[in-house]
């Protein structure tokens, strides 16, 4: 039993990790079914909410069994624009086709892309550092809270990430093998990765730089014909839905209002963005990460490292305003910071083993990570649980059905009337929130609230108001509103008012 | 060899003693923060108690105050009961003396005794050769959210938590000197640790313990005459203590309603009391603590660590009620947290230091600045939200309203205690619902209420009411109130109603 025990290092016994890492994946997947059918409304809802409008309208394409004007309504309602190639979307609308239409299919999907992450992430640590930092760097990977949260949401993110882990993966086997097989394989995750979501570019970009310039010198690349067809296979998918969808599907939009350098100047933009950072992955976690870069062999491992971090500032100098309101924007940063701790987790792991060759250390050192384990889950459950949205539909159905699905509706409403339309059936359009006028102020709009209120309500039937505590900061619109227009109908939870007939002034 | 050499930051010993300077002039600019406002940001009621005290120590020798307002000072005080020796209000009460009375002195107090168990941090560290794992611990200590926020208080915690480290300091130089005079200053520090706050003696005593048994054999423990010189020492100023407060201030009343072992059988007590210890500590560093255990490279340190960690499990279960609805019955896991990152980071900062030129150093050195900077970022925020000053003067208010000669009592949100510091009224104060189930909790029976109002307001002339959720809570007290007594004020937040019409 002691020499069983004593020679339990993932060296020793590889049966030992590998049964570990299965075990983690399938506890990390089996941790994000909780609370499975939660309307999904816990995490960056407006987001999601876009995704199950687009998969809806889709798997309606498709659909015999509800009336046409059902069907049409679907499409229409689905039609929310492009922003990424709709692959999610896609592949859940398919799968409603067998199973009918269940929002929470998304979240198997998007879990397990994430999940499937965590095991290129074992791999690239493994060969990066060792099999025992592997193994703790895909924990933190997988159990971190925000990450637990985040990666059950319907959106490009969780499967983003989780081609991000299998390029980085790809990249340094390319590093280390200089084989044409993981050139390829590099040229095909990253490709797939910026296609699913372009962002991807900043980490994946940066860390093929970091081996470019840092590993095989910059004159050799040029002349390596696998280098070209890496950086090929990455650009040209994104490259060609980009063109295809400026010229065709007006993503020419989609680009205003993300770009604000004018946030550089802004030292509270940087204390911001420290504060997001440290709110959601932890300071902690961050500081140790960017020291072992520092313990990172500086020609093996600290080129990609550095690459991919100088890549994630770039992102965030590029994306300035998303990045400290949009907690999602750092999720690229969980595998990032998880890559980055190898080297301390190795040099810290291997003082352990020098330290403690005994059976305790050992059982206790196992203890120590499973309550690290144990307690961010408790606490993620705990927060699945905790946030439940079940008697969210009903209120949106009745809403819907109080408007009659086929009035002309601006509204200021949650998550840009994404839930009204969703469970509701009704379309809206969106009245600006306080935040929205922030952002074009900021962007150097100005934005006349009277001139946009007569643009917006142009031949409109209903203004529904269910943001009460927005519309007590817009005032003029309020006083307007009241004012002018008869209410059809009003509770705690919404105010409809009339906008065919207005009042006598 | 490379690795017995002591660590340090840079090898030029100012810049490290820069850095350190740097470390605790930050510590204590985000402290002084704002420290003008008023205490109510964290356990108001635990840091009026202390001004109340504070106040009535000064007052009782002030002369230019009228007699009325210097007898309700000094009865205010003496109302406070005995819990834990004033040593923060009598050392606050003096600088009255001095300077006048000002509500943040104990703050202050608060914030410089966190600060020199930051010293006892370094002094630490350097006795186990780890010096530039103290100084990363020292970081941690200073600027962990929670500890900047609860060590910036009018509260005996803070000097507490110091004390501690002053005591894990004093037992491992007596370890490893082992002279006479080291073992009576183990003793002289770790009995002070316990005498300022009793709880101090679960990590203590576990790490006390963790370190004689570190010896391995039991005639080294047991035969070695200074162990009992240290328990001695120890014991001797609580043991007088508590015999002079049971004797003469009603202590066992302290004692009531704190053991709950109901607690141990519920499942989510355990889980709560996990959160709140690692949302407090932070997990990352809670987890990095509970390896350093692993990395101590003597059993000594290590003994003591585990025997920290024990003791504070030990204290969970003494106090189950308290650690999981009370924040500051957790500050004793920033002392634990911080010893057993010491060999983590110094192995990490070790490594880095170790292998890298000038440059990086700076850029290690930067990092960790850059990531202070944004825990003070945060702990400003923090501060500039709240602006409680105006209450000062709506107490003032209510205070006069009320009458300062008026017998009242009072439902509060407070236990009253802003009314008295600041309105100068004297109220006896009706039960909280979460008071009365407190009572329930220890199988006391769910009071009558008749013969309880009939009780609690005998003599009084008003019942004032300064928290209407809480006399929401209490339907049947606010149905008697209104059916039978008439209201003489009401205003925002407040209602009096007369008793004695």
């Amino acid at each position: 039993m002691k020499k069983f025990f004593t020679g339990m290092t993932f060296y020793n016994r590889p049966w030992v990790w590998k049964v570990t890492l299965v075990l983690a994946l399938l506890a990390a997947f089996g941790l994000r079914m909780i609370n499975l059918t939660n309307p999904p409304l816990d995490f960056a809802s407006t987001r999601q909410l876009f995704s199950a409008l687009k998969a809806r309208g889709m798997y309606y394409q498709y659909a015999t069994n509800v009336s046409e004007t059902t069907r049409q309504l679907a499409i229409s309602l689905g039609n929310v624009g492009i922003v990424e190639p709709p692959v999610m979307e896609e592949v859940v609308a398919q799968t409603y086709r067998l199973t009918g239409e269940h929002l929470w299919i998304a979240r198997i999907y998007s879990s397990l892309f994430w999940v499937l992450g965590g095991l290129a992430l074992f791999l690239l640590i493994r060969e990066l550092a060792s099999t025992g930092a592997a193994m703790i760097a895909a924990l933190y990977y997988l159990f971190l809270p925000f990450g637990v949260i985040a990666s059950r949401a319907f959106m490009p993110d969780p499967l983003m990430v989780g081609l991000i882990c299998f390029s980085l993966w790809a990249l340094f086997r390319w590093q280390v093998t200089a084989s044409w097989k993981w050139a390829i394989l590099f040229g095909v995750f990253a490709g797939a990765a910026l296609f699913i979501k372009n962002l991807a570019v900043f980490v994946i970009v940066g860390g093929f730089a970091g081996v470019i310039f840092g590993v095989r010198g910059l004159k050799r690349s040029i002349r390596d014909l696998q280098v070209w067809v890496m950086a090929i296979l990455l650009v040209l998918p994104v490259a060609i839905f980009m063109v295809y969808g400026t010229l065709k599907l007006d993503m020419g939009s989609q680009l205003a209002l993300r770009f604000f350098p004018n946030l550089w100047i802004d030292p509270a933009f940087y204390f911001r963005w420290a504060y997001t950072v440290n709110f959601n992955i932890g300071w902690v976690a961050v500081l140790f990460a960017l020291f072992s870069i520092f313990l990172a062999d500086p020609k093996r491992e600290r080129p990609l490292l550095i690459g991919m971090w100088i890549g994630y500032l770039l992102f965030g100098m590029t994306f300035p305003y998303h990045f400290y309101t949009h907690d999602y924007y750092q999720l690229s940063l969980i595998p990032l910071v998880a890559i980055s701790m190898a080297p301390g987790l190795r040099l810290v792991l291997n003082r352990f083993f020098e330290l403690s060759p005994g059976i305790l250390p050992r059982l206790v050192l196992v203890a120590i990570v499973l309550v690290g384990v144990i307690v961010p889950s408790w606490y993620s459950r705990d927060q699945m649980v905790n946030t439940d949205y079940h008697n969210e539909p009903a209120f949106w159905a009745k809403l819907g059905d109080l408007l009659g699905h086929d009035q002309s509706v601006v509204a200021l409403s949650q998550d840009y009337g994404y839930r009204l339309a969703y469970w509701g059936w009704q379309g809206s359009t969106n009245w600006f929130t306080s935040a929205d006028i922030g952002v074009r102020y900021l962007a150097g709009q100005n934005v006349d609230l009277m001139q946009q209120f007569k643009q917006d309500t142009a031949g409109k039937t209903r203004f529904l108001v269910t943001m009460f505590s927005e519309f007590d900061k817009q005032p003029t619109v309020k006083d307007l509103l009241n004012t002018h227009y008869p209410i059809l109908a009003k509770t705690d939870e919404y105010i409809i008012y009339d906008l065919q007939h207005p009042l006598a002034p | 060899m490379e690795k017995d050499r002591p660590s340090s930051f840079f090898p030029n010993r100012w810049l490290t003693t820069a850095l350190i300077a740097v470390l605790f002039l930050a510590a204590l600019a985000i402290r002084v923060y704002d420290i003008t406002d008023l205490p109510n940001d964290f356990y108001m009621v635990r840091q009026y108690r202390s001004l109340l005290i504070a106040r009535g120590m000064y007052y009782s020798h002030l002369s230019s105050v009228p007699q009325w307002q210097r007898q309700m000072a000094v009865a205010q005080w003496q109302e406070q009961g005995l819990i834990e020796p004033p040593i923060m209000e009598s050392v606050t009460a003096l600088t009255y003396d001095v300077v006048g009375e000002h509500i943040w002195i104990g703050r202050l107090y608060g914030s410089l005794c966190w600060l020199l168990g930051g010293i006892a941090i370094l002094l630490l560290a350097r006795e186990m050769s780890m010096r530039a794992g103290g100084i990363l611990a020292l970081a941690y200590f200073l600027f962990v959210p929670f500890g900047i926020t609860a060590s910036r208080t009018f509260m005996p915690d803070p000097l507490m938590v110091a004390m501690i480290i002053w005591a894990l300091w004093g037992l491992y130089h007596w370890e490893k000197q082992h002279t006479w005079k080291t073992a009576i200053l183990a003793g002289v520090l770790t009995g002070l640790a316990i005498f300022v706050k009793s709880v101090a003696v679960f990590p203590l005593l576990g790490a006390a313990a963790g370190l004689v048994i570190s010896r391995k054999s039991w005639k080294r423990i047991l035969a070695d005459k200074q162990t009992w010189l240290v328990a001695g020492i120890t014991a001797v100023p609580s043991i007088l203590y508590y015999i002079y407060g049971l004797a003469f201030a009603n202590m066992e009343s302290q004692f009531s309603l704190r053991f709950f072992p109901s607690y141990w059988t519920d499942p989510s007590f355990y889980g709560r009391w996990l959160f709140m210890s690692a949302g407090f500590a932070g997990f990352a560093a809670l987890f990095g603590a509970l390896v350093g255990i692993l990395l101590f490279p003597s059993s000594g340190p290590r003994f003591m660590a585990i025997g920290l960690w024990v003791g504070y499990i030990i204290y969970g279960f003494v106090f189950p009620y308290h650690i999981i609805t009370h924040d500051y019955y957790h500050l004793p896991i920033l002392a634990i947290v911080a010893f057993g990152l010491i060999p983590l980071l110094d192995f990490v900062a070790r490594q880095l230091l170790d292998k890298q030129g000038r440059l990086w150093r700076f850029a290690f050195a930067g990092l960790l600045l850059f990531g202070v900077g944004m825990q003070m970022w945060g702990a400003r925020n923090t501060a500039v939200v709240n602006n409680y000053r105006p209450e000062i003067p709506y107490w003032q208010a209510l205070g006069k309203l009320i009458g300062h000669d008026k017998k009242a009592i009072e439902v509060s949100g407070d236990y009253g205690s802003r009314l008295e510091y600041f309105g100068w009224v004297n109220p006896a104060y009706w039960p909280s619902v979460a008071d009365t189930n407190v009572r329930l909790l220890a199988g006391e029976k769910q009071p009558d209420f008749a013969s309880e109002f009939a009780a609690e307001t005998a003599g009084m002339d008003l019942f004032v009411v300064t928290s209407m959720p809480e006399l929401n809570n209490q339907p049947e007290l606010r149905d008697y109130l209104a059916a039978h007594f008439p209201v003489i004020a009401k205003g925002d937040g407040y209602l009096i109603y007369n008793l004695k019409p």
